[in-house]
């Protein structure tokens, strides 16, 4: 019983990947500006540290967001990222993530991307994500490596949605993925050619997603369709369609839904005081009986660290992160 | 009798002349009138940067149809809502410590009873001057939503970039105005 609390909690927060699609209220519809990956969570770009204090954590002073609090000065031709998550639960704590990222570029055009890192509870090691990216900065990029294609909006805590379709942490494919983006409107699409896994266990993750993702300007609104496609055994596509919308009304209380065929979650978010967030949402997946209800809250104090308490009918988790 | 109402008649209507000249005139006077707001974009990502709260006074006169009227945008009001965007806005690029304000002049710009119509005139920037045109809309003959879109680099005005981000340099004006 207790492995399986601690496997569920660590599926339940364990994500590898950290991004704000709620910062839609301040006219990112996308998360290109912050990340270096254009589908979100990794590597922070220098304008993503600087967005962090500028309008996302509670407190903090002049350059405090740059790398090891400004001990480094920011380099054109590097970001790095290093963050450590540490899981707290009634009987156990842990540390879920140890992982370093790093993306070099010539002329932030081209990029080589990597990472690596202990995972979990037994600090499996990995290398999760390794890509090239040539990117024109406005309206085209092209990766090809290993890293989670795009599929509905990356959440900072990627539910059961994904999580049990081939997102979970781990589940990094190789594929090779475009993306198409202008004021209105992203297209991506992605050939999945693998997940390092497959030759050991004889299974064969292949297959494609796509995504048209819709982002009418002003409207503070993200909302698309996805579509996963994995072929199983026999041959046979199995499809995965999914639905995800966030939208902001204000600055500080926004919606968030996604949902596929067997799958959906709702969530509210309401900052009452910057840096602090308040997120009930409820949530049902192929896996349950009845739909669950938690309570999310988040508090970035300051840059470098945040922490999240989760609160639901029969237990709590606490996340503590920090990242250099 | 008729004579009588003839008098009141002549009375009446020269009253609403002279109530029409003191109308242009009254309105010729200054006072806030209203605020401006921009709109860019940068990449990567098609970011929105919105800066409103800017305040307008001015002073203007509309007679027979027709609004002549110079519009003072005060640019230190601007607000993009974020502290050190601000800043960089204020310091580097529209140099507010130089040029405070930005003025919008229009003369004898036709109006409507109500609804859309087009509108041009002369915005001076950053100590450059250059035409100006695009659309308006009247509601109850005296609430003005006008907007256009300016070339930053016509008026001397550094592109915007701040750690990867560059602002693309057609920038969206809208001026709300109350002529009282």
């Amino acid at each position: 019983m207790r492995k399986m609390l601690i496997l569920w909690s660590a599926w339940l927060l364990s994500n590898p990947l950290f991004s704000f699609p709620q910062n839609v209220r301040f006219g990112y519809p996308t998360c290109a500006s912050c990340h270096v990956n254009p589908n979100g969570g990794g590597v922070l770009t220098p304008y993503g540290r600087s967005t962090l204090s500028e309008a996302m954590t509670t407190w903090s002073y002049n350059g405090e967001e740059n790398l090891l609090y400004g001990l480094f000065k920011p380099s054109k031709r590097i970001d790095v990222a290093a963050d450590v998550r540490y899981l707290v639960l009634p009987e156990q704590r842990f540390s879920m993530q140890k992982e370093f990222e790093f993306a070099l570029n010539w002329s932030r055009y081209i990029y080589g991307v990597a990472s690596s890192g202990m995972y979990g509870p037994l600090d499996t090691p990995d290398s999760r994500r390794y890509y090239l990216m040539a990117t024109d900065q406005k309206n085209f990029w092209i990766k090809a490596g290993r890293f989670f294609p795009n599929y509905g909006i990356m959440s900072n805590e990627h539910y059961m949605l994904y999580r049990g379709r081939n997102f979970n942490q781990g589940q990094e494919t190789w594929n090779i993925e475009g993306i198409y983006r202008n004021n209105w409107i992203e297209i991506s699409a992605a050939a999945v050619l693998g997940h390092p896994d497959d030759q050991q266990f004889g299974t064969k993750t292949e297959g494609f997603t796509s995504r048209i993702l819709i982002t009418p300007p002003k409207w503070k609104l993200t909302t698309g369709i996805s579509f996963l496609g994995l072929f199983d055994e026999l041959g046979y596509l199995q499809p995965y369609p999914a639905f995800s919308a966030i939208w902001a009304p204000y600055k500080q209380l926004w919606f968030e839904t996604q949902a596929g065929e067997e799958d959906a979650f709702f969530r509210i978010g309401v900052e009452p005081y910057r840096g602090f967030s308040i997120k009930p949402q409820v949530e049902h997946t192929y896996l349950d009986e009845h739909p669950k209800y938690s309570v999310i809250l988040e508090w970035l104090p300051r840059p470098h660290f945040d922490v999240q308490a989760v609160f639901e009918s029969e237990r709590y988790i606490f996340m503590y992160h920090f990242y250099i | 009798m008729k004579t009588f109402l003839f008098a009141l008649t002549l009375m009446c209507a020269t009253s609403h002349c002279i109530a029409n000249d003191l109308e242009s005139i009254i309105r010729n006077l200054e006072g806030e009138l209203g605020t401006a707001k921009f709109e860019a974009v940068g990449n990567p990502g098609f970011l929105t940067i919105e800066g409103d709260k800017g305040s307008i006074t001015g002073k203007y006169s509309k007679a027979g149809g027709k609004l002549t009227g110079s519009f003072d945008i005060d640019l230190n009001s601007l607000s993009t809502d974020m502290e050190l965007r601000d800043e960089h806005m204020k310091t580097k690029y529209l140099e507010t410590k130089k040029y405070p304000k930005a003025t919008l002049t229009v003369e004898n710009v036709v109006l409507p009873k109500d609804g859309y119509f087009k509108f041009a005139g002369k915005l001076s920037l950053h100590g450059k001057t250059n035409a100006a045109s695009g659309d308006c809309l009247l509601k109850e003959a005296v609430n003005f939503e006008c907007k256009f879109k300016i070339a930053l680099t016509d008026y001397g005005i550094a592109i915007p970039e701040w750690k990867g981000v560059t602002v693309a340099k057609d920038v969206n004006i809208v001026v709300r105005v109350a002529l009282k």
